[in-house]
């Protein structure tokens, strides 16, 4: 009998370890980009922060105005929230004299959704409020499943869907990449707002392309960048600055669908250095190597049971 | 099944103490009234920076491992074989019960769609690769599983002895599964910060967080087992089983020993402690938890200050705090924002977790003086028995 009992305890010993080890068996990788796959190419240095954009988003997505600075009139918010998919940002430092330049320059950066190729914010949530479109890629939100646990505000590296607080019965929102406007057959509005041609809309696998093709010029010289779309014919030649040499959002976290290209270190424009291997990949590898089959749970549960009716079984003799 | 000899404490419910906590049981359900009124964002401090913040740390993460008594207790009892434990396992299902209950209820006072709760239930929305969503429903399991299991005193407040003849016969299913559901959930509480990657500082992201939160939880799971005897000896008069609390205190030390060789074998591995440099508030923190662990090690592994019944008390007032520092730790402290977001709780987010503890002790005593779950009050201490400590009781 005791060695049955120490069998069993060793049974029940390995069933848990086995249910709390982070030892994985085959690791999930990271996803495939869809077959279809849009983009968008976002090229600060290209930007002039007019924030045409953010007033197209806002008036795609019929959301109003925030005052961060508690001004009346323009809509100034602080960051992406629940009432703002879009933003311009800046990066300052010191006299802020040339644009594109890390010291006594200034930089923008357009935030919002990334799009990403394996959403962090799809792999946390409890209800499947977050889907991405299995052709075109697209990452929506839907509220009628959300339970608002706020899970993929606090695990997306972007730091993009926002739950917004000053609702009493709020919702999270996020960019949606206009697809209420692309079912139309319209571009995003951010895109089609855009005068320089810094947000450009396209295939992933074109954008990634014409990313590289810029990266790829000397700088100084001319170039004749498009706008909206690289199709549109509404061209206009400019001076090719120096680039950061990397697309960011080609491999970055597993890649994304909105790529940018910037004058200085992505680190400074709110972009953070995270590695190529997505964290939902990883999270999903613990989880399923844990529960595969639901091998380890059920062992524990049959070996605890065989114990369990010998126990109480004595007592009641008793 | 033979359980340990119990029976109501009896006497007045509606005493001091009582009417006090009561008070701030109402306060809260108030204030509850206003934060499903006007929301989470009138109600709280958090922001699109910090999401999560006091309810979802203390109320569910915090309150949840610290409900875990009557898991370690099955384990004990029924795994490793040790009946003598009988005494302690009524009192610590019913304190875990009501924890589980409280941070069940928690949860769904902090999701901000909270009339949409339901969604998580419904087959179609099933994400098997989302932790949150595995430990809202073995939490939700578990809560059910510990009701459960108090139904005996409950047939025997009502008399009904064949019923809970029948009753016993289903245990051999609810107990096991009752050790079954913490271990998952309580790995997973710790695999949520996975996901979040290098958002948290590299002192608690690792793959092994689920386990460390685990192998806290249990730690915690013992400590509110001995914290809640002395309790229960200077608030309602009982004679402290001391003899008991010694030998859980000596299976508690390798639990202990243990959870400190993984942490700090997992930080060395990584290279993590660099993330020491500085004296940001994250060392700073993070000097404080390993501290709240360590100096309890010391008293547990020499024989005669594990013996001693006040250090024995302290020691586990220092775990139940290491363990919530641990996760105060890894999901607020460690955690970075997006530039420009603070966060410290509003009094509401205080007073309402302030009044969820209060739920629990009052209703904890009520129930003990109502419903047999403590063993019953002898009437003189039998001189040679080692379960009275008079130098406890002199000194309380």
């Amino acid at each position: 009998m005791t060695i049955k009992r120490r069998e069993f305890l060793k049974a029940a010993v390995t069933g848990s370890a086995a249910a709390a080890l982070p030892v994985a068996a085959e690791a999930r990788p990271n996803l495939e980009v869809p077959p279809n796959a849009i983009g968008m190419l976002y090229d600060s240095t290209l930007c002039i922060g007019c924030k045409a954009c953010m007033v197209g988003c806002k008036e795609a997505n019929d959301m109003p105005v925030e005052n961060a600075d508690q001004s009346p009139i323009w809509d100034t918010p602080a960051d992406t929230s629940g009432k703002t998919l879009n933003i311009i940002k800046v990066y300052r430092n010191g006299t802020a004299e040339v644009k594109d330049r890390e010291v006594d320059g200034y930089s923008f950066v357009k935030r919002h959704c990334m799009h990403c190729v394996d959403p962090g914010c799809i792999s946390v949530c409890p209800t499947k409020a977050m889907r991405k479109d299995p052709d075109n890629g697209i990452v929506t939100h839907h509220p009628e499943a959300c339970i608002g646990c706020r899970y993929c505000v606090w695990a997306c590296p972007y730091n993009i869907p926002k739950w917004d607080f000053d609702e009493a019965f709020g919702q999270i929102n996020k960019c949606q990449f206009c697809n209420h406007r692309l079912a139309e057959g319209l571009l995003p509005a951010c895109v089609e707002r855009c005068p320089t041609g810094a947000s450009l809309f396209g295939t992933r696998e074109e954008l990634l392309k014409e990313a590289h093709r810029r990266l790829a010029l000397e700088p100084g010289s001319t170039y004749n960048y498009p706008r909206n779309t690289l199709e549109d014919p509404n061209r206009h030649e400019a001076t090719v600055p120096h680039y950061v040499d990397r697309v960011y959002g080609e491999v970055q976290g597993g890649g994304t669908q909105v790529m940018v290209l910037a004058g200085i270190p992505f680190g400074n424009l709110d972009l953070p250095d995270i590695p190529e291997r997505s964290f939902a990949s990883v999270s999903e590898t613990i989880q399923h190597t844990v529960y595969k089959g639901m091998i380890a749970p059920l062992a524990l549960l049959g070996g605890l049971m065989f114990v369990a009716r010998r126990r109480v079984g004595k007592e009641e003799d008793k | 099944m033979k359980l340990a000899k119990t029976a109501p404490m009896g006497g007045k419910v509606f005493t001091r103490p009582f009417v006090f906590l009561s008070l701030l049981v109402l306060v809260a359900l108030g204030l509850l009234i206003f934060r499903f009124m006007y929301g989470l964002g009138a109600a709280t401090n958090l922001n699109n920076g910090y999401p999560w913040g006091l309810w979802v740390v203390l109320d569910i993460h915090v309150t949840a491992a610290i409900g875990c008594g009557g898991y370690v207790l099955a384990v004990v009892i029924y795994v490793m074989n040790r009946g003598e434990f009988h005494t302690l396992i009524r009192p610590a299902l019913l304190a875990s019960a009501f924890a589980y209950t409280l941070a069940s209820l928690a949860a769904w006072v902090d999701i901000g769609r909270w009339w949409n709760f339901y969604q998580i239930m419904l087959p179609w929305n099933i994400n098997l690769n989302s932790v949150m969503f595995e430990i809202a429903i073995c939490m939700a399991l578990y809560t059910l599983i510990l009701w459960v299991e108090l139904i005996p005193p409950i047939l025997e407040h009502f008399n009904k002895p064949r019923l809970e003849k029948a009753f016993f016969k289903a245990l051999y299913f609810i107990i096991p599964l009752g050790i079954v559901l913490p271990t998952m959930h309580q790995s997973g509480l710790g695999g949520l910060i996975v996901a979040a990657g290098d958002k948290i500082s590299p002192l608690w992201a690792t793959p092994w967080i689920g386990f460390l939160f685990l192998t806290s939880a249990i730690i915690m799971g013992f400590s509110i087992v001995i914290f809640e005897g002395v309790l229960t000896v200077l608030g309602l008069g009982r004679r402290l089983e001391l003899h008991l609390y010694r030998r859980l205190a000596k299976v508690l030390r390798w639990a202990l020993l243990f959870y400190l060789l993984v942490r700090f074998a997992d930080l060395l591995h990584r290279d993590a402690l660099t993330a020491l440099a500085g004296s940001s508030i994250q060392a700073i923190m993070f000097y404080i938890e390993i501290a709240l662990f360590a100096f309890p090690m010391v008293i547990l592994f020499h024989p005669r200050w594990r013996g001693n019944a006040r250090l024995l008390f302290l020691t586990a007032i220092c775990l139940l705090l290491g363990g919530a520092v641990l996760r105060f730790n890894a999901l607020i402290i460690g955690y970075t924002p997006s530039a420009g977001y603070v966060y410290f709780p509003s009094a509401i987010e205080l007073l309402v977790s302030i009044g969820l503890l209060a739920v629990e002790a009052v209703g904890f005593i009520y129930i003990v003086k109502r419903f047999p779950i403590l063993p019953p009050r002898k009437k003189t201490v039998a001189p040679g028995t080692t379960s009275a400590d008079p130098q406890l009781a002199a000194n309380v």
